[in-house]
């Protein structure tokens, strides 16, 4: 090389340079069409603002949260036209430079839900929001945070748990050198700080409050965490299960002193009603009882309607507790679309296990597979796509009525009460708890006494009390019209004598939530918080083990051999 | 300075790995050597060892079509090659023009370098070649190609006259002459669409005739069993001397008495002559099922001949023994697949599991409030023999609300008296998995099987019920 070039390579990188840095005072004056950090909260409004802000860069996580979940489970397998970063994440083989394995996404949500809390508590000191609005604000982050580090509890087992606010990206860059919780510590950490918070009833923002509108054919009030269910979840992962069902009872009787009988009756308590006036129709139903082409599939009604009926329905609402729904009209685009349609970019699909799950139930009409799977993913012949989670373009559900059941019969079973476990999981409370009269198969009762049997035998104040009394039309309880997970969906319960077997309804829940759940980002957190549990890493890596034998993965075994050490269940947590 | 050589060394090594492995597709289509200066005609003129063959492309008119800008590949034979031709094809100039395009294809096809590389190649007489590694047809492709610039010139070393389809070499052949023309003269009249007079479409587009149009023969072997004629296709064909032909007739002769050459017992003779696909004699396996799904038994010690059509392979035997079993077959009617109903009810459609777990489809009327309520099923030409007959229907399965006994009959059309006649009547047990013998059936003549599956005569409910999984039909043969 000689001198010129030299000098000529020297003065083109000058100019580089003076065209990156150089500019920068110029630019930094105050905007005056945006808002400084200084100047965001002044009143309540900016308040409800931020809260939006933050459920909206939360959105940005379903993504993420769906194939964190789903593909390292059993019930969703990468297709043939998957990305490579896909196909490790499904094997168990991605490393930290794999996207999906970067925990930064979910830090970028905790670190705003972090600066609008340090805010939320400004505005309370200055009197710039009255403490009631402070309380409201204030609990719904803070929850929203502690939902989001229990995924990342999940996910990356020990991570640094902040809750200082940070203003600048620098202070971020230093966060992978603070020290890290074990997810045990975590879990204490979050326990504490959500029991703590000002205001945890059901709903994060009481009617009336001006966060709750309905807007462009969606109602927002089930846009927000619902913390006594978050609550429960946190015990549960914790162990402490009386605990656990205690929050997601409070859940359950959530609407249990509505004026609306439609709503007491219906709302969160899984029923195979099938009323005209649209309070609840989520039950898997036929046009002709044992024909299966008369199936009711279509995403407006039957139990396909859960996750395709509009947020503003009466039907979607005693179903769900934390959803965000996408408008196909507007963006951001339901992410999901593209990675199911095989039309669009068609990257994952379901299982073999999870198909072959669905095919081995029976269903009370003869029917000899469970409908749900065909309600679940539609298979055409260019493959099998997951609708579950775009049907009429899709929301990001996250609490429903399925799972809050499932869950409570897993907290009930390991806290002793496992026939109510079945109960809720199988034909609901009347089948299995009445004892009395029948008249020509109905029952009957005949006496007071046989009539208390459909009152679960606990006192008033257990969270295991629930009162289905039905006599006639004399009597309804409130509970009367639960049905079981099972029941809702026309299949047959499994046998009685697991209401007094402890572990094998614990591995009966599991297999249910694979039939109910499917897809919707529950499975690996199922998995790893059982195969914990039972202190049995077998669990776990059977089920991998399972999927990818049956996609023909050659390194079924060797994977199955890394997840028999629980320490690789967890991502790398790095910080680049 | 060494510095420099190392990373030339290291480019140069990076270039190998990245260059040195190439996939079958490329080794397959790898073209080299293309001389982009002459076109295929000119390629031809300058090489005297095809100097016959491109006498005949002149005569033809194809060395226009070689000079074109579209891309054409020819298989040339060599003056050697051509030498033999048959006298008859340079004689005629339809046969000519026939046999040139029989060695020219649309588009350009290398010489695989894989062995055993099969591809169907369509020439310009709409005849397909098969090429197999550098064979083609029945000669050697001789080197790699010479690429020009529209097309590739292949040096071949046989004459390859054109060959006859199955159904042209069929309708020249004498060696099955009741075959034959029993096939030959297979025909129905059908619209002669080119010659009617159209004078409207229908909403789908369908053309609306002048009342009375013209008609045409059509042979009706092309469409009930197989077009012979199709160059796409591949067939295997069994060409029945007229012994064999008059024995193997004469054993259906009383099952099939039609006196329509369409469905006697010829035709059903006939009918199984045609095996889908190619099987040369080094091939054929003891058994071959026909385009009908019957099954074709093979001895090649039966073969006397055999022609390699453009389109399969003609098997002239001198027995073909059919199993009356297989040619009279025993028969399902299935309860979930009607032909009618009385009356406008909710029918259901089941899938259910029987006693083994096995999955089954079967067909329910429950709770109708019909009298007689009766489903009608159908099934055409029935040989004409006498049949055990048995049903299946199960009651009481989950799901079912039918879990009394009840009873439904089944009648059967009698052709004589023009009425249905009680057959059967069948008391149906909940949950009884057996299937139950009805009796022996006689049809009056061959054709058209009516049944009729039908309720008590009440609006009951759980007794006028109807349930059908199936009709087993068994014929009682010597």
């Amino acid at each position: 090389m000689n001198l010129n070039k030299r000098i000529a390579a020297l003065l083109m990188l000058s100019v580089l340079m003076i065209g990156s840095w150089s500019c920068k005072k110029m630019f930094d004056v105050a905007p005056e069409d945006k808002l400084d950090s200084s100047n965001a909260y002044k009143n309540v409004t900016d308040a409800d603002a931020a809260v939006m802000g933050i459920y909206g860069q939360f959105l940005q996580l379903h993504k993420l949260y769906i194939l964190q979940n789903e593909l390292r489970g059993d019930l969703v397998d990468v297709t043939a036209g998957a990305s490579l970063e896909l196909k490790e994440l499904s094997a168990h083989t991605a490393t930290k430079t794999n996207p999906y394995v970067d925990p930064r996404p979910y830090y970028n949500v905790i670190i705003n839900c972090n600066d609008a809390l340090k805010n939320f508590k400004a505005m309370l000191d200055d009197k710039r929001m009255s403490v009631d609005d402070y309380q409201k604000h204030f609990s719904d982050i803070g929850a929203l945070r502690s939902w989001i580090y229990l995924q990342v509890g999940i996910q990356y087992g020990s991570v640094p748990y902040i809750t200082e606010a940070y203003e600048t990206v620098d202070d971020l860059k230093n966060l992978g050198n603070l020290p890290r919780l074990t997810f045990d510590q975590l879990l204490d950490k979050l326990i504490e700080f959500t029991e703590k918070l000002p205001y945890k009833s059901l709903y994060g923002y009481p009617t009336g409050n001006s966060l709750l509108v309905t807007i462009d054919g969606n109602s927002t009030q089930k846009l927000f965490i619902t913390k006594p269910f978050l609550l429960g979840d946190l015990y549960l992962w914790k162990g402490n299960y009386l605990k656990a069902a205690e929050n997601y009872a409070l859940v359950m009787n959530g609407e249990n002193n509505n004026s609306n009988g439609n709503i007491y009756f219906n709302y969160y308590k899984i029923n195979n009603f099938v009323d005209n006036t649209g309070y609840t129709r989520m039950v898997v139903s036929y046009g002709r009882y044992q024909d299966e082409s008369s199936l009711v599939n279509t995403p407006d009604d039957g139990w396909r309607g859960i996750f395709g009926l509009p947020t503003t329905s009466n039907s979607w609402n005693s179903e769900w507790m934390w959803a965000i729904p996408y408008n196909p009209a507007y963006k951001p685009v339901n992410p999901m679309i593209n990675l199911t349609s095989p039309v669009k970019g068609y990257q994952i699909k379901p299982s073999q296990v999870a198909i072959d799950l669905w095919e081995d139930q029976n269903q009370y009409s003869g029917i000899p597979y469970d409908a749900r799977g065909k309600l679940s993913y539609n298979s055409s012949f260019s493959g099998n796509a997951i609708t579950k989670l775009t049907d009429n373009g899709g929301k990001w559900g996250i609490y429903r009525a399925g799972l809050l059941h499932l869950r409570f019969s897993e907290a009930a079973n390991r806290d002793g009460q496992t026939k109510l476990g079945w109960a809720f999981l199988n034909t609901g409370l009347i089948p299995t708890y009445y004892v009395g009269t029948l008249v020509a198969g109905a029952r009957t009762p005949a006496t007071e006494a046989e009539l208390n049997t459909m009152i679960t035998p606990y006192p008033k104040e257990s969270p295991y009390y629930f009162d289905a009394r039905k006599n006639g039309t004399d009597l309804s309880a409130i509970w009367y019209r639960n049905a079981g997970v099972r029941g809702r969906a026309g299949v047959t319960a499994i046998d009685i004598s697991y209401q007094t077997d402890m572990l094998g309804l614990e591995n009966k829940l599991l297999d249910e939530a694979a039939l109910e759940l499917a897809f919707e980002g529950n499975r690996w957190p199922d998995l790893v918080r059982t195969a914990r549990r039972q202190g049995n890493p077998a669990f776990l890596a059977d089920r991998i083990y399972q999927k990818l034998l049956k996609s023909g993965n050659p390194d079924a075994a060797a994977t199955r051999t890394k997840l028999m050490n629980p320490a690789n269940w967890y991502l790398p947590f790095d910080w680049k | 300075m060494t510095k420099k050589y190392l990373i030339y060394i290291a480019l140069v090594s990076i270039g190998t790995v990245l260059f040195s492995c190439k996939d079958d597709w490329e080794q397959r289509n790898e073209v080299q050597n293309i001389d982009n200066t002459v076109n295929l005609s000119q390629k031809l003129i300058a090489q005297p060892n095809f100097s016959v063959f491109n006498e005949y492309v002149k005569a033809t008119g194809y060395d226009k079509l070689l000079e074109s800008s579209q891309n054409y590949t020819v298989w040339a034979p060599t003056n050697a090659a051509i030498a033999g031709l048959d006298p008859a094809i340079i004689a005629s100039p339809t046969k000519l023009k026939d046999y040139v395009a029989n060695h020219i294809a649309l588009a350009t096809f290398p010489v695989s370098k894989k062995n055993g590389d099969t591809i169907r190649v369509k020439l310009l007489n709409n005849k397909y070649a098969t090429i197999i590694g550098s064979k083609f047809e029945e000669g050697n492709i001789i080197g790699e190609g010479q690429f020009v610039k529209n097309g590739v010139l292949h040096t071949l070393d046989h004459a390859m006259a054109t060959k006859a389809n199955i159904w042209d070499y069929i309708l020249n052949s004498t060696d099955a002459t009741l075959q034959t023309n029993f096939i030959s003269n297979l025909s129905t009249m059908v619209i002669d669409s080119a010659k009617a007079t159209i004078i409207g479409y229908k909403s789908n587009g369908e053309p609306i005739f002048a009342p009375n149009p013209p008609t045409i023969a059509r042979n009706t072997y092309w469409v009930n069993v197989a077009d012979l004629r199709d160059e796409s296709q591949q067939y295997t064909y069994f060409m029945l001397q007229n012994a064999a032909f008059t024995s193997e007739s004469a054993k259906l002769a009383t099952y099939y008495p039609s006196i329509d050459p369409n469905f006697n017992s010829s035709f059903y003779l006939v009918k199984d002559l045609t095996v889908k696909g190619l099987y040369p004699v080094n091939k054929l396996p003891d058994t071959l099922i026909s385009v009908g799904g019957v099954k074709v038994p093979i001895s090649k010690a039966a073969i006397v001949k055999s022609y390699n059509a453009s389109n399969g392979i003609v098997y002239v035997v001198n027995a073909l023994p059919f199993r009356l079993k297989d040619k009279v077959p025993e028969f399902k009617i299935e309860g979930e697949k009607p032909f009618g109903f009385s009356a406008n009810r909710t029918v259901l459609y089941r899938t259910k599991l029987d006693d083994l777990g096995k999955p089954f489809n079967d067909i329910e009327v429950y709770n109708h409030g019909v009298a007689e309520f009766s489903i009608f099923y159908i099934k055409p030409n029935l040989p004409f023999v006498k049949y055990k007959v048995y049903a299946k229907a199960i009651a009481g399965l989950p799901g079912d609300s039918q879990v009394a006994a009840f009873t439904q009959r089944f009648f059967v059309y009698n052709t004589s008296t023009v009425a249905y006649t009680l057959f059967y009547t069948h008391l149906v047990n909940p949950l009884s998995y057996a299937e139950v013998y009805m009796g022996e059936y006689t049809p009056q003549q061959f054709g058209l099987l009516q049944f009729r599956l039908t309720a008590a005569n009440s609006t009951a409910k759980d007794v006028s019920t109807v349930i059908l999984d199936y009709l087993r039909f068994e014929p009682i043969l010597p």
